[in-house]
């Protein structure tokens, strides 16, 4: 089964989402920030990213642009909750460095699962 | 938000003015901070109810308290909308400005800040220059483009020379303006190589040391700038200092208006 990075720094969310991704039989890895994500990336096994953009350490921006040169063929998913909006927009911003789809929080798990569907089967 | 206004109704000037736009940035900030980490939690909430109700009868009263939990949720969702449009218009307040009044203002704001070393040279036309914009977003841009150039010639000390003027037949994405308004920041600091000039634009590039800046400064400047068709050019050389020159298209320039507004202040 196709393998997710999971970056999300915070618990309660991080685990729901692993819990709804593992529930369809997806591997995760999960990281609670962009420092330990980049850590964690394993090019064999990760088939996609699911990034938060705004957190400590590495944000979400700098965890899409390293995975990139690492693996470009690295499919992204980046999710914010509109903490930068305008011209310097993180989401746009993601959208720029290769993200495949962005999500605005908050969204469903179910929303979550039907992209991720759609982008690695 | 209008700078100019707002300077003109301090009772000395620019400390109010220079106050005023940072309060409203820190508002700003401050809605995006809290409506970021609201959206959050509601993502946690919504998720844990969607999987509650997947395993509860749809008529049980568990069922229906999960409804009214998500009821209250969007409450909430709809209180950060309001969080993230009271600053996102901000961010979209375009108007007809006059360059002179925001330039000066950013002179002003950054000059009580100067060390002795570092002296600022202005040369503006008496004649208006005028542009679309957001008059809060082009202070962002001047201001960032002036630390900089503050912050390239606080070892040695120089002189940044701050002018404005009009330019003709400026090629700008493959589009020519007939009259573009040139805002130059022109300092005599520590100057740039060209591998570095040419990727000071780039997201999380900085030459900041001690960890000051995050890189993302001059990204944003390019981006407000480009968003109302403007453009940014950088010439560099190490030891010699810094030009940029921030291009935007040219509204009109009105003597008349000058004249009209002069009449107006009496």
């Amino acid at each position: 089964m196709a393998g997710i990075l999971l970056v999300e720094d915070d618990p309660a969310l991080r685990e729901l989402l692993r819990d709804a991704l593992e529930k369809r039989k997806y591997t995760v890895i999960a990281a609670a920030d962009g420092r330990e994500a980049i850590a964690s990336f394993r090019p064999s096994v990760v088939d996609l990213v699911v990034t938060d953009l705004l957190m400590p350490e590495e944000d979400g921006l700098m965890v899409i642009m390293k995975i990139k040169e690492i693996k470009p063929s690295t499919r992204v998913i980046a999710i914010s909750g509109g903490g930068k909006a305008g011209p310097g927009s993180y989401l746009l911003m993601a959208g720029k460095l290769g993200a495949d789809h962005v999500f605005s929080k908050p969204f469903l798990p179910s929303e979550l699962i039907q992209k991720v569907k759609e982008i690695i089967g | 938000m209008n700078v100019r206004k707002k300077t003109s109704s301090g009772k000395h000037g620019r400390p109010e003015a220079a106050y005023e736009v940072m309060t409203s940035e820190n508002i700003g900030r401050l809605a995006g901070g809290i409506a970021h980490d609201l959206n959050t939690i509601l993502t946690t909430i919504y998720g844990y109810c969607e999987l509650a109700l997947e395993s509860a009868e749809p008529s049980s009263e568990i069922a229906l308290n999960i409804r009214n939990i998500t009821g209250a949720a969007d409450k909430a969702r709809a209180l950060t909308e309001q969080l993230l449009n009271l600053r996102r218009g901000k961010d979209q307040e375009k108007s007809v400005v006059n360059l002179n009044d925001i330039v000066s203002e950013t002179i002003g704001f950054i000059k009580p800040s100067l060390s002795e070393k570092v002296k600022i040279v202005r040369r503006f036309p008496s004649a208006d220059i005028l542009v679309t914009a957001d008059p809060v977003q082009l202070f962002r841009v001047f201001l960032n483009l002036a630390v900089n150039a503050v912050q390239a010639m606080e070892k040695d000390g120089g002189k940044l020379t701050v002018s404005l003027s009009t330019v003709s037949d400026v090629v700008i994405a493959s589009t020519t303006h007939s009259m573009c308004a040139l805002v130059r920041f022109s300092d005599t600091g520590t100057g740039m190589d060209q591998a570095t000039s040419s990727r000071i634009f780039k997201p999380f590039y900085t030459t900041g040391k001690d960890g000051r800046g995050t890189g993302l400064g001059l990204t944003v400047v390019s981006d407000i700038i480009h968003t109302i068709k403007g453009d940014i050019r950088v010439i560099s050389e190490p030891g010699r200092g810094t030009v940029i020159d921030v291009l935007i298209p040219l509204t009109q320039i009105s003597e008349n208006h000058s004249r009209r507004k002069k009449t107006v202040n009496k």
